[in-house]
């Protein structure tokens, strides 16, 4: 069954993700970003492996007393230590699953998937330690931090399985994410930037310190509206219907989505939480690229 | 020209344009329920009218058009007057083509044989077997439009003809080409062969009969008794006894089988009887029996010389002969003689009716309609 589940990201997407990096806001003196290079050596603390000498390493790294017992050359390996942690907070609420009339099979959710997917790639091949958190009607969902091959995989089986559905889990829900997420981690929340109390969330988040960056999905008809005739449209969160005639609606619709569009990005700019709003007809990658691109020159 | 509707009841048809109305018809699409997480920067407005709307116009007007052009090819559009000013060559079959052609000369005709259903001379070989030419030259001409113009290409000496100057109602260019006199020998008409059937009293006639034979210089007649059914053939029956006739006969003269049968031979109650031949002294020779089941002749009378003279009459083979097989009219003339008459009046031609090019247009405007509908570019409007 594994192998009929399409990739979470494109080939293409994948391709063009090589030349991008997480670059977190603020540099942070405490945790040595500036040892970033020197810690990826794989010195450190925790021990992780012996692993046979090649030449180029260094002979302190040797170690000796297992020379004298087995007459060869290891080298003690350790877990690398990541400077920082990225926490992939994935919105799961009912609202993620609205999908265009256009293309039924491509939900929001689907979308935010795969972005998901980018980031932790990206967080991965720079070897920090990445975690997953969904939000949705189940509650929250917790994927510890972790970092290599296999933290990836486990991060896409449980994306695999996630499925939209409920509100924005309330506050009191919300406590393993203050457990988890330590000051200066990098936080990414991807979702339709429609629950009040996610923005809120974000913005908490960010005044504690941590690092914010916040990606809105939004459909090809949340942008353009392009009903023409009378429907019934229907709030998948709240189950409110509406009766409406879209070509009359059209024009004022747009604005009102303009104006909380910009109330929500001064919302944002205002806690210092860098943000993008993708489109569902966009490349997978695009916010990425906007926010992490070597153009953008958001470097530390 | 002018165009005209050979059946107008065709256009009942047009009601079919229903149809597409009826299924292009905007189906009631508030019905459908369209998740919208934006919901709350939308506000309630029925649509206020209901106003009668179509989804997908490009291909409802392919569809109406398709079913008026059909409704159209049923009501039969024609063409009256279509103008056509190309002659015509018209060659009998038998005249040699090559010579023909050097004497018309006419490249831009078309050429025809003169033959039942005038076919194209480049397509089809000469059709074979004598033809009747005043006939097929009334045809042709009755079928010409007014202004083409027709040559005829015959050879010098013509069979086939009627005994008038074929009458037409244009002036035929009338090409004569001689013919070698070997191709042109006139048709021998056989004499009737007798196939006879007698009882005892009956056999005295034979001699008669068969002298009548030898002198028409024909094959001996077959004779047997009348127990012998006769032979199914085209010959002549000659029924000589005084037996009432067989069972098959009359099936057999409705397959148009001759029968002469002897003054003895009973005749039926309902005939009637015309007399046929007579002889110079007025006596009744032969004579025309009808019936419901079909005609015959009848001796007058016993064939002895007592009660038939005319039995020992020299002229006797030729005069039978005469009732037997009436004489052909005659066919063979000179061409040159026979140029035909103008003066006849032009017959109407038929309207040319549009049915071929309509059913093009209709095949083609089907495929693009197909095609339309299939694309993979076609979108589920909102």
């Amino acid at each position: 069954m594994a192998a009929l589940t399409p990739p979470l990201i494109p080939a293409d997407v994948r391709s063009r993700l090589r030349s991008l990096r997480l670059w977190p806001q603020r540099a942070s003196g405490s945790r040595g970003i500036g040892a970033h290079a020197s810690r990826s050596r794989g010195a450190g603390l925790e021990f992780a492996q012996y692993r046979a000498y090649e030449p180029g390493d260094e002979l302190r790294q040797i170690d000796w007393k297992l020379y004298a017992r087995s007459d060869r050359f290891f080298v003690r390996e350790s877990e690398r230590e990541s400077p920082i942690t990225v926490w992939l907070l994935l919105d799961a609420s009912a609202s993620m699953a609205q999908a265009d009339q256009a293309r039924p099979d491509w939900q929001r959710l689907d979308a935010a998937k795969a972005l998901v997917a980018c980031l932790a790639e990206l967080a991965m091949q720079q070897g920090d330690a990445f975690g997953l958190i969904a939000l949705g009607g189940d509650g929250v969902q917790l994927l510890p931090a972790g970092n290599r091959l296999r933290q990836r995989d486990r991060l896409h089986l449980q994306l695999h399985a996630l499925k939209a559905a409920g509100q924005w889990p309330p506050q009191q829900k919300l406590s393993p994410l203050w457990e988890r997420i330590a000051s200066n981690d990098l936080v990414v929340m991807v979702g339709d930037g429609f629950d009040a109390a996610g923005v809120e969330l974000a913005e908490r988040l960010a005044k504690a310190g941590r690092d914010v960056v916040h990606l809105q999905l939004l459909t090809v008809e949340e942008r353009d509206f392009p009903f023409r005739d009378g429907h019934r449209f229907r709030d998948p969160e709240t189950g409110d219907e509406l009766l409406s005639d879209g070509a009359t609606v059209r024009g004022e619709y747009l604005a009102r989505f303009k104006d909380a569009q910009h109330v929500l990005d001064a919302r944002l700019q205002a806690a210092g939480i860098r943000h993008d709003t993708a489109y569902l007809d966009e490349a997978i990658d695009a916010p990425l690229q906007r926010l992490f691109g070597r153009r953008s020159g958001s470097g530390a | 020209m002018s165009l005209l509707w050979l059946f107008p009841a065709g256009f009942l048809a047009l009601a079919a344009l229903l149809l597409p109305l009826l299924i292009h018809l905007a189906r009631r699409s508030e019905q459908r329920i369209i998740d919208f997480a934006a919901l709350r920067w939308l506000s309630a407005k029925p649509r206020p009218r209901r106003r009668i709307r179509f989804d997908e116009w490009p291909l409802l007007v392919l569809r109406l058009l398709l079913l008026a052009l059909l409704a159209v090819l049923l009501a039969r559009p024609a063409l009256t007057g279509v103008p056509d000013t190309q002659p015509r060559v018209a060659v009998l079959p038998g005249v040699d083509l090559a010579a023909a052609q050097r004497a018309v000369g006419n490249a831009d005709a078309q050429w025809l044989w003169l033959a039942s259903g005038f076919p194209k001379i480049d397509k089809t070989a000469a059709p074979q077997g004598p033809q009747p030419v005043s006939s097929l030259l009334r045809e042709l001409d009755a079928s010409l439009p007014a202004d083409a113009t027709l040559t005829v290409v015959v050879p010098s000496i013509v069979d086939g003809l009627d005994p008038q100057l074929p009458q037409l109602s244009r002036v035929v260019r009338w090409q004569v080409l001689e013919q070698s006199a070997a191709a042109n020998k006139p048709a021998v008409i056989a004499a009737p062969e007798l196939q006879i059937r007698h009882d005892e009293v009956g056999r005295q006639g034979l001699r008669y009969l068969n002298a009548v034979t030898s002198a028409w210089r024909g094959p001996k007649p077959e004779t047997a008794d009348d127990t012998i059914a006769f032979g199914n053939d085209d010959k002549l029956h000659v029924w000589l006894t005084a037996k009432p006739l067989p069972a098959d006969t009359s099936a057999w003269l409705q397959r148009g089988g001759r029968l002469l049968v002897d003054a003895r031979t009973p005749i039926p109650a309902d005939a009637q009887r015309a007399p046929l031949w007579r002889d110079a002294n007025g006596v009744l020779v032969i004579e025309q029996i009808s019936t419901p089941q079909g005609q015959w002749l009848r001796w007058a009378a016993p064939l002895q010389p007592a009660s038939l003279p005319v039995l020992l009459d020299a002229d006797f083979p030729n005069d039978l002969r005469a009732v037997l097989q009436a004489a052909p009219t005659p066919r063979r003339a000179l061409a040159a003689t026979m140029q035909p008459n103008t003066g006849a009046t032009p017959y109407a031609q038929p309207a040319t009716e549009l049915g071929n090019w309509l059913l093009l247009a209709i095949a083609l405007l089907f495929l693009f309609e197909r095609w339309w509908a299939s694309a993979p570019r076609r979108r589920g409007q909102a």
